[in-house]
């Protein structure tokens, strides 16, 4: 048990040290901080766009307040359109004039550009919109234009059905449906706070394939560094296969861990910093009082186990990356799967298809942790842990004859030489 | 007393191929023991066997009592033919990693570390990175490692290729002094001259298979003595003397005839002289471990 604590010791302490460690464990509450208020801060930071509305429909009065008021986090000014377009006869005159200010050859009167133009055109009952714009790939812009069109004609054509336009909005207000489920902890009307549990599981399970993921390529690589070195011949005659197999992936465990620590710190940090108080309890709530922080717990340690063996054994073999990559390519393929079933597994828990690949051992942590949240049976939640279990057992039983085999082999890696590996290993 | 190595009628096949067959042999305790053999004997895979990396297709191994080496793993120092240290490690870490997995206290192994370090002439790298020191260096650190838990019997596997000259001599007296402090010393090579000067009993195996078990001068009399004789003679008349086996002759024309079993030398000379030859130089040259190996091997 000493030596294997030495080398968990080991493990955890010599990734510590490197800067790329740390990197990655900056890495993701940055992203996650940037994605968050980039799109904000870029809208802030954006200039605000000049528009000109060059009415022949006789539906401009109507068009630009729909359009300001439906512009919304859209930085948009309505300014004249310049003299020559203003002057234009026709909608192809303005067209032709308003095609050399959006390509940025010409300068209004006060010396800035005209980001865009919407030509209006036919008559407000049947309003037909031309917009010009220097932001091609941007479809904001267009989407708020084509609303503030379709508010002006309906109005126009309300109005001609002798309907009040003013009284619309009373027309269109929203049907009052109140959501009810026996599963809802009222016994009845459906909150935030039944939601919530689902959406912080799906969050989790996203951190643990991240977790399962880091931890396994980190075992990877300090295999196939142990290998290229040569030090895994003098570690097998100094401690057993179990405590050299068991000491890497505590040890690296113990690093999913602290990116665990660090992460759920700044999450709680923000959380408690920028999310409403009753959020904050209600997520506590569903991580403590709900059991997802066991359930995770329990998910991670036979999930990482599983991967974390194979990862090994596959190093073993290997002296390069490239070498791994052989092998670690498909099954990082098969690893992606659960993520795309993700959401499906939040709106349809009780898919058929869902209920099959949950009992897939591989695919069991990611998805169950989700589904267990949306209601899963007890039995499908005992069940499914104990093949996992199960699997687990069997994966690193075999995981270290094959880390045995490999760690004195000096064979290229192929499939034929990994498997053969493991029938010999103790032979 | 026990053995501290014991194997019987072991082997070990991969697939198609035998890499040991049917060896058995006895390691006395306290003795430097040569294991012998040319590149791919079988010399590797023994001692994995011995060590309890690789099991056996056949037969059993004792070592230090034990039948099974990961019982007494504490007790054994090994150093492997591909040698290799973690690169981030420095000489001193290394040396309390590895002794401690052999239950040695971290205090214990680095004031110990230290010490075997600084008289290796290696006090000014206890705190450098292994990836920053010269080959011969990082093979002294590994040695270290390899003997800081003082063990009972220590196996290197081909401890002497690649340093140099003076590092060759300094191992050798390390491997002496293991053995005053009554260590076990089994060490393999191909290079006799070692083996020579350090074993008292050696082991030579060619093809996976023992050629000889036995003393170095039991080894080196399966080689016949030679006499080397310059002068004005034939190859013809010295093929006559008494003795003579057979002859050869180098560019510069120097002689050597090499001896039947049991002839002896002064036999030999005495008929020359009898028979009036144009001796102008005659050696008598006793055989060397490298031509025992030679010719127990078969030139293998």
């Amino acid at each position: 048990m000493n030596r294997l604590f030495r080398i968990a010791a080991r493990e955890y302490f010599s990734y510590l040290k490197t800067p790329g460690f740390w990197l990655s464990l900056l890495v993701a509450p940055l992203i996650g901080a940037i994605s968050g208020y980039a799109p904000t801060m870029m809208e802030k930071s954006a200039p605000v766009r000049q528009i000109a509305v060059v009415d022949f429909a006789h539906a401009g009065a109507a068009f630009s307040p729909a359009l300001i008021a439906g512009a919304r986090s859209l930085k948009l000014r309505i300014v004249p359109p310049p003299g020559d377009i203003a002057a234009a006869a026709d909608p192809e005159a303005a067209r032709v004039a308003i095609r050399s200010y959006v390509a940025g050859n010409r300068f209004m009167a006060n010396g800035l550009k005209l980001d865009a133009a919407a030509i209006l055109t036919g008559e407000p009952e049947r309003l037909s919109v031309d917009l010009w714009t220097k932001d091609i790939a941007d479809p904001g812009l267009s989407s708020t234009v084509t609303q503030a069109a379709t508010k002006v004609q309906r109005a126009a054509r309300l109005s001609a059905l002798g309907i009040d336009p003013s009284r619309l909005a009373a027309v269109e207000t929203p049907a009052q449906v109140r959501e009810f489920s026996p599963k809802a902890a009222s016994g009845g009307r459906v909150s935030l706070n039944d939601r919530l549990p689902t959406f912080v599981a799906l969050a989790l399970a996203f951190l643990l394939w991240t977790l399962v993921i880091t931890g396994a390529s980190i075992l990877l690589t300090s295999v196939i560094e142990e290998k290229s070195n040569r030090v895994l011949e003098v570690l097998l005659s100094s401690a057993s296969v179990a405590e050299i197999l068991g000491g890497k992936i505590l040890g690296v465990a113990g690093l999913a861990a602290t990116i665990l620590l660090f992460w759920g710190g700044a999450g709680a940090v923000a959380l408690t910093r920028f999310a409403p108080p009753d959020i904050t309890h209600q997520v506590l709530d569903a991580l403590v009082s709900r059991g997802l922080l066991a359930e995770f717990a329990v998910y991670f340690v036979l999930g990482y186990l599983m991967y974390a063996s194979i990862f090994v054994a596959i190093g073993a073999f290997c002296e390069t990356p490239r070498e791994a990559q052989t092998l670690v390519g498909p099954l990082m393929v098969i690893l992606s799967l659960p993520i795309v079933f993700l959401s499906q597994a939040i709106r349809r828990p009780d898919t058929p298809f869902l209920h099959w690949l949950s009992w897939f051992p591989p695919f069991t942590p990611f998805l169950m942790i989700v589904r267990v949240t949306a209601g899963a049976p007890p039995w499908e939640i005992a069940g499914t842990l104990a093949l996992m279990a199960l699997t687990a057992a069997v994966v690193v039983w075999v995981s270290g004859r094959a880390f045995r085999a490999g760690a004195l082999s000096t064979a290229k890696f192929d499939l034929a030489t990994f498997f053969r590996g493991i029938a010999s290993a103790g032979r | 007393m026990d053995a501290a190595l014991s194997l019987k009628d072991v082997s070990k096949r991969y697939g198609a191929f035998q890499a040991v067959d049917d060896l058995s042999f006895d390691v006395q305790p306290g003795r430097i023991f040569g294991f012998l053999g040319p590149n791919g004997a079988g010399k590797t895979t023994s001692i994995r066997m011995a060590l309890g990396l690789v099991e056996p297709t056949a037969g059993s191994i004792s070592i230090l009592g034990a039948g099974d080496a990961r019982k007494v793993r504490d007790r054994i120092g090994f150093l492997p033919e591909e040698r290799g240290l973690y690169r981030r490690m420095t000489p001193v870490e290394a040396v309390v990693f590895f002794a401690g997995l052999k239950g040695v206290p971290s205090g214990v192994a680095k004031k110990r570390g230290l010490a075997m370090l600084e008289a290796q002439g290696l006090g000014a790298a206890v705190n450098k990175p292994m990836k920053s020191l010269s080959k011969g260096m990082a093979q002294k650190v590994q040695l270290i490692t390899a003997l800081a838990h003082e063990p009972d019997l220590v196996i290197l596997d081909e401890p002497f290729s690649g340093l140099d000259p003076v590092n060759q001599q300094s191992l050798e007296t390390l491997i002496r002094d293991l053995a005053k402090r009554g260590a076990t010393v089994i060490f393999s090579t191909h290079v006799m001259s070692h083996a020579e000067r350090l074993c008292e009993r050696v082991v030579l195996l060619a093809k996976g298979k023992k050629a000889f078990d036995g003393t170095v001068d039991e080894a080196r009399s399966a080689a016949p003595r030679r006499l080397i004789l310059e002068g004005g003679v034939t190859d013809e008349q010295i093929r006559a003397l008494p003795g003579v086996a057979e002859v050869s002759t180098d560019e510069t024309g120097v002689r050597t005839a090499s001896l039947k079993p049991g002839a002896t030398a002064y036999d030999t000379l005495r008929a020359a002289f009898a028979q009036g030859l144009d001796l102008t130089r005659f050696e008598m040259r006793e055989p060397s471990l490298h031509d025992a190996f030679i010719v127990l091997t078969g030139g293998a």
